[in-house]
């Protein structure tokens, strides 16, 4: 069973959209049903790939580091002076891909939930929805750094056609601007790929062969098997823009995952296509894919480059006080509720790159901490922001005053997540948070006033927020048409259903953070240090 | 012994009726003629080959042309009864009008 | 021990169920959950009297992060007068909120707070400690934005919590840099190992600790507060919430250098002083209690600066029965000049006047509290703040500097004033309506009448003028191990009686109700005079929050703007510039590159063209040219090879 519970994991939605396929077009509860059915399998593999992961591994590195590994070989070709060609299929889990595929095939599962009121084209959207579950998963369980990029890359597709075909009404600029700028970091990442790709052997396949055996795997490459002149190589001194190629090769793998985060200043993109997104897919968008720039910045650019990390954490920290506290402004400055959401993610991403930067235990943890947490917060405020549109088709906080009124319970849940994200204790956004600071003030790396000044996000976080409750919340019952008030019915049972559970997640994180942290903290642990001793080895190089 | 009649005749009978049957094959616009130019060409190089058999003592000649006969009388009849279908479905002899086999 | 380690959890969590539980009914939610308390009251008084060593429980919450309680004899103490209070508050509020349609919403938000005020109490570890103070900041906005319905009130509860988050935000950076110092992370570690925290350090908490119990430069957001319900402001905003930063400060002080210590002593002084003077000019009933609330915080955190944490506590709990005396007072005043005429303002004191005989319970509960504020001796305020004014005494003479004590002693004075003022107006006097109302009820009496009767003096001390003779003073400070060297000092112990008598003799004088002042007041208008503009604004506090937030809403439209028109113009320029690219290089592909493809497509054409022409759609000619290339090549190799 656990042989090959992670390609289960991740094709099982492929496999039913063979199914789905095959239907024919009239049938949209069934499908409906059959997309529930498929990610609910995939979200048991997941709980049950949680509770059999071995928490007490402590490897030596990388080559032992993960679990489920399973490895086949894929493509092989024979290039001549090139050597050969290997990609393989090679998947593998370690405690914080562990924790993003979780929270993938939960979300995966709230979004299924929350597009069943969805009329049109229902086959084609679901089509896209369990394609897009495949590689959501894929992309955090691959350990070969093509297979990586194919995921990553086939994410874009269903994407684009989510937001393009089932999106608000300036969804073609959206999915446009969405799909240029996710193509133009993914440009980045493909060069240094193929980079990285000259500059890996295989050890493991070099006997069997006399040639060179170049290889994607990540696993290599994170240990350092580089041939000894490769491009890539650390102790190479070519340099280009008077910079070493490895500094040059880690900036770009950061600039392309950090479109993806998005980090300000390229953070554009994420405001429109949440604006215009359907709810399940703002909720899909803000959880997963920003997470996947915050899972490639930690398996790929830091696991990778660990020696460029450690000599640019000062502007890496600093585009992380920058995303904090000037995306926390901007959120303050929106009329539209889910833009103002959009951009607070902004800032909570900005978290991730404090965290990172910051290259201790407690930043690494927090990071990783803060890309769950913020998973299911934001991915309830989507949902939250969505009730509202479907009511009433807008979403303009001034448009709006006094819902609790009509809308308790509703609000009650609103006042929860708003506390949620601007880090109450108590409810999982703070813990995050709160790690990442004391990792940043607590940094060698870091001078102390860039911490300082990003607590000062937790100040702004908290003025847009409870703004936004008092604007539209609070006061009189008042909506700008007349008619909304007639529609302005409290939560159905299928959106109690959708957020109670994620209630109850923010509260149990944020009360006991070590259920999800305890497990994977010798991963976390094994991450920085590893990080640390190989950038000391190739520094010195 | 009988006396051999002279080769030559021969020769220029079966070219005057394999001629005979080109001409009819390109220049005649109904079907069916064209099928009987084929049978004339065909049965001008049977007369050939009988005729050259009598040098062979193997008298292959004479067997292959036996085959010849029996391969002309089956594919006159599916020609035939392919000509009759077509002229069923479109009353037309013509090759170059039929451009179709589908509806 | 066994029975405290099963009744102290119960004790923590029974605010919260009795708030669930009584949010889950609706009419009886208030009773109801008057009665969990009551039974947590119970609990609480068996926890004070069975315990003796402190109690630790910790677990870990993160790796190298620990979560934390621990109960000794402080903080059990402090437990039992929360729960004590919130009964009596609750109590209170069955009447006051009787005609509320969100009864159980005000009592999921009353049981809210006293499990996180609990809480907060019982915490040990620091991050602990955080999460309860901020649970207490979300359900104090919560209470003041009770009704919601009115815009200010939503708005004040907003702006109150944003500037204790400022604090908090201070205090959370506290919290990191003992983390990451290496400091203990727990009250009774660092009691333990006698390690100093750095000055910055200590600069953060004491800023959060001033946030909370709203001094100096914090204080505006307590008056802003008092746009909840009276009874909240009573157990809230006077005797429990904001007593929380002294509480900190109790228990980091021996952590703190000297120069800290000092900074607590002057910002408690200055913010004791001049919330004093603000208090001297307001018109509404529960502004001049908000100024007074700080202002007598502002004493237990001069207190602590000076050394005599033990009179601070003392101050502590002797004001929350005299205070939240007075607040549930002026909610029965208030709630009476409500049923009276709802259209003018209940809590104007320029339409009161001569309540003493419409309300003498609430009149004598007033009183006595009011004079227990003012610091007549017999009464508990007298003794607790006689401890801090001798102990700020003393330290001016160590120290030389008699900043703090002159202050303090000025806002002695200036205290006896405004509580005598407040009485006389709002009590004394003509009454200018005829309305007889019924008199409060039970749930009304019962509060005012024990919160009146604590106030006395043989309930803290048999002699009633020896600040030191606290009967908790044993209980609880032995086993923190310092016993005060203080004695009380004639001069102090007259010096104060004398300023406490002429505050209030002069307020008598000037609002006795005969009196020019006393008759003018109720057409009077807001001062004009520099002097009473600034007491009247409350120093303009809120003037200054009102730049910065002016200050920080243009810094936040400008990040906008930056970010719609710079950013995203950028982006789209560059998409935009990228079509008009591409739009040339179509031109060009479709002209030039295009044309020469299609110049070659053409000739081919021609070509093909022109050998087709050979072609025939015709059978037979098609077999007709078959024949004669097959007639040619035969003749070719007959002939020519």
């Amino acid at each position: 069973m656990t042989d090959s519970l992670l390609t289960l994991i991740i094709f099982f939605p492929l496999l039913v959209t063979a199914v789905v396929l095959f239907l024919p077009n009239g049938k949209d509860l069934l499908i409906k049903e059959i997309a529930l059915g498929a990610t609910g399998v995939q979200l048991v593999l997941s709980v049950i790939l949680f509770f059999s992961y071995d928490a007490s591994l402590q490897p030596e590195n990388w080559s032992n580091a993960f679990q489920f590994v399973e490895r086949a070989k894929w493509i092989s070709l024979y290039l001549g002076d090139y050597g050969w060609l290997q990609i393989d299929y090679f998947v593998g889990i370690d405690g914080i891909s562990l924790l993003m595929i979780c929270l993938s095939t939960f979300l995966l599962f709230v979004g299924v939930i929350a597009s069943w009121n969805l009329s049109k084209n229902v086959k084609g959207y679901f089509i896209l929805y369990l394609i897009l579950s495949t590689s959501v998963v894929g992309c955090f369980a691959a350990l070969d750094f093509f297979l990586f990029y194919v995921f990553f890359e086939f994410m874009l597709l269903p994407m684009f056609f989510l937001i393009g075909i089932w999106g608000g009404p300036r969804r073609g600029y959206a999915s446009i601007k969405f799909f240029i700028y996710t193509l133009v970091g993914s440009l980045f990442i493909l060069a240094v790929m193929i980079g990285l790709y000259l500059s890996v052997e295989d050890t493991s396949l070099a006997d069997q062969t006399q040639e060179v055996v170049h290889s994607f795997s990540l696993v290599n490459m994170m240990d350092g098997g580089y041939i000894t002149d490769g491009i890539l190589t650390p102790g190479n001194a070519t340099e280009f823009l008077g910079m070493n190629i490895r500094w040059i090769a880690f900036i770009l793998l950061m600039v392309g995952f950090a479109i993806k985060l998005p980090a300000v200043p390229v953070h554009t993109w994420l405001p429109d296509a949440h604006v215009e997104a359907p709810t399940a897919i703002s909720v899909l968008l803000a959880g997963l894919l920003l997470k996947i720039g915050g899972y490639g910045f930690f398996r790929i650019a830091y696991g990778i480059f660990p020696d460029a990390a450690v000599s640019l954490t000062y502007p890496i920290a600093i585009f992380g006080m920058i995303s904090i506290v000037y995306g926390g402004l901007t959120a303050m400055a929106q009329n539209d509720l889910k833009r103002m959401i959009a951009y607070s993610s902004v800032s909570h991403m900005g978290f991730i790159l404090l965290g990172l930067a910051s290259f201790n235990v407690q930043g690494a943890g927090g990071a990783l901490f803060q890309m769950v947490s913020h998973g299911f917060i934001s991915g309830a405020l989507f949902i939250l922001a969505g009730v509202i549109y479907d009511r009433t088709g807008d979403r303009g906080i001034a448009n709006f005053s006094g819902l609790a009124k009509a809308m308790p319970v509703f609000t009650g849940f609103v006042v929860v997540f708003f506390f949620a994200s601007l880090g109450l204790p108590g409810l999982s956004g703070f813990v995050g948070e709160f790690l990442v600071f004391l990792g940043a003030l607590g940094s060698d790396y870091l001078p102390k006033w860039i911490g300082i000044v990003s607590i000062s996000g937790i100040v702004i976080s908290a003025a847009y927020y409870l703004w936004a409750l008092q604007r539209m919340f609070f006061g009189q019952f008042w909506t700008r048409e007349k008619v909304w008030e007639q529609t302005m019915y409290d939560l159905t049972a299928r959106e109690l259903l959708l957020l109670i559970p994620l209630a109850i997640l923010v509260v149990l994180l944020g009360i006991a953070p070590n259920v999800i942290l305890g497990p994977v903290n010798n991963s976390i642990e094994f991450f920085v240090n590893q990080c640390f001793e190989q950038s000391q080895l190739y520094l010195a190089q | 012994m009988m006396e051999m009649i002279n080769p030559t005749y021969f020769v220029f009978l079966s070219l005057f009726i394999f001629c005979a049957g080109i001409a009819i094959v390109i220049i005649k616009r109904s079907a069916i003629f064209v099928l009987i130019g084929i049978e004339l060409m065909l049965n001008a190089a049977n007369l050939n080959l009988v005729y050259f058999s009598q040098f062979d003592p193997g008298m292959n000649g004479v067997m292959t042309s036996i085959f010849v006969v029996v391969l002309a009388a089956a594919e006159v009849s599916i020609a035939l009864a392919i000509l009759l279908n077509i002229f069923k479905h479109y009353k037309i002899t013509d090759p170059d009008e039929l451009t179709s086999l589908k509806n | 021990m066994t029975l405290l380690k099963i009744i102290w959890p119960l004790i923590f969590i029974i605010p919260l169920f009795s708030g669930i539980i009584g949010g889950l009914n609706h009419r009886q939610s208030l009773k109801l959950s008057s009665f969990g308390m009551a039974f947590g009251l119970f609990l609480a008084l068996i926890l004070v009297w069975m315990l003796d060593e402190p109690l630790i429980l910790e677990w870990k919450w993160l790796e190298s992060v620990n979560f934390g309680f621990s109960i000794d004899r402080l903080n059990a103490l402090l437990v039992l007068l929360v729960y004590l209070i919130t009964l009596l508050v609750q109590v209170f509020s069955i009447t006051y909120m009787e005609h509320d349609p969100d009864q159980d919403r005000y009592t999921a938000k009353l049981g809210f707070f006293a499990f996180s005020m609990i809480g907060l109490l019982m915490s040990n570890q620091l991050v602990t400690l955080f999460l309860f103070w901020e649970l207490v900041g979300m359900s104090s906005y919560l209470l003041i934005g009770f009704w919601y319905q009115e815009a200010g009130r939503s708005r004040a509860a907003r702006q109150a919590f944003m500037i204790n988050r400022v604090a908090d935000a201070f205090l959370l950076l506290g919290v990191i840099r003992v983390f990451n110092n290496g400091y203990a992370t727990s009250f009774t570690e660092t009691l333990a190992s006698g390690i100093q925290w750095d000055g910055f350090t200590g600069i953060c908490f004491i800023i959060g600790a001033f946030g909370k119990s709203a001094q100096f430069p914090f204080y505006g957001w307590l008056t802003k507060a008092m746009a909840g319900p009276t009874p909240v402001s009573a157990l809230i905003h006077a005797a429990t919430m904001v007593t929380a930063g002294v509480y900190l400060l109790v228990r980091i002080s021996p952590a703190l250098m000297d120069w800290n210590l000092q900074v607590i002593a002057i910002g408690g002084a200055v913010t004791a002083f001049m919330a004093a003077v603000a208090a001297l000019t307001q018109f509404d009933i529960k502004k001049v209690l908000a100024y007074s609330t700080i202002s007598q915080l502002g004493y237990m955190i001069l207190g602590i600066g000076v050394g005599a944490y033990q009179a601070s506590v003392f101050h502590l709990w002797t004001h929350a029965f005299f205070k939240a005396g007075l607040f549930l007072a002026a909610g029965s005043v208030i709630h009476y000049m409500h049923e009276l005429d709802a259209t003018k303002d209940p809590q104007d004191m320029r339409n009161m006047g001569g309540l003493q005989k419409i309300l003498p319970v609430t009149f004598y509960a007033f009183l006595i509290c009011g004079l227990a504020l003012s610091g007549l001796p017999f009464l508990s305020g007298f003794l607790s703040k006689e401890g801090i004014l001798t102990g700020s005494w003393l330290w001016g003479q160590s120290t030389g500097n008699y900043l703090v004590p002159i202050l303090a002693f000025c806002t002695a004075g200036l205290t006896a004033f405004y509580i005598g003022r407040q009485i006389l107006l709002v009590f004394f006097g003509e009454i200018s309506f005829a309305k007889k109302m019924v008199e409060p009820l039970v749930t009304i009496r019962v509060p005012l009448i024990f919160l009146a009767a604590s106030s006395l003096w043989f309930w803290n001390s048999i002699n009633p003028i020896d600040p030191l003779g606290w009967f908790w003073n044993g209980y609880l400070f032995a086993d923190l191990g310092a016993t005060s060297d203080q004695h009380s000092i004639l001069g102090v112990l007259i010096g104060s009686i004398v300023l406490t008598l002429s505050g209030l003799g002069v307020a008598y004088w000037l609002f006795r109700p005969e009196a020019e002042t006393a008759r003018g007041f109720k057409k009077s208008n807001e001062p004009v005079q520099l002097a009473g503009k600034i007491s009247f604004h409350g120093w303009y506090i809120e003037k200054f929050y009102d730049q910065i937030v002016r200050l920080f809403s243009k810094v936040v439209f400008g990040a906008g703007w930056f970010d719609k028109k710079v950013i995203d113009r950028f982006v789209d320029g560059v998409g935009v510039s990228g079509v008009v690219i591409a739009k040339v290089i179509g031109w060009f592909d479709q002209n030039v590159v295009d044309g020469l493809v299609n110049f070659m497509a053409s000739i081919s054409q021609l070509i093909g063209r022109f050998v087709t022409s050979f072609q025939s759609p015709k059978i037979q000619i098609q077999i007709g040219w078959l024949l004669l290339t097959l007639l040619v090549l035969l003749l070719w190799f007959q002939f020519l090879t």
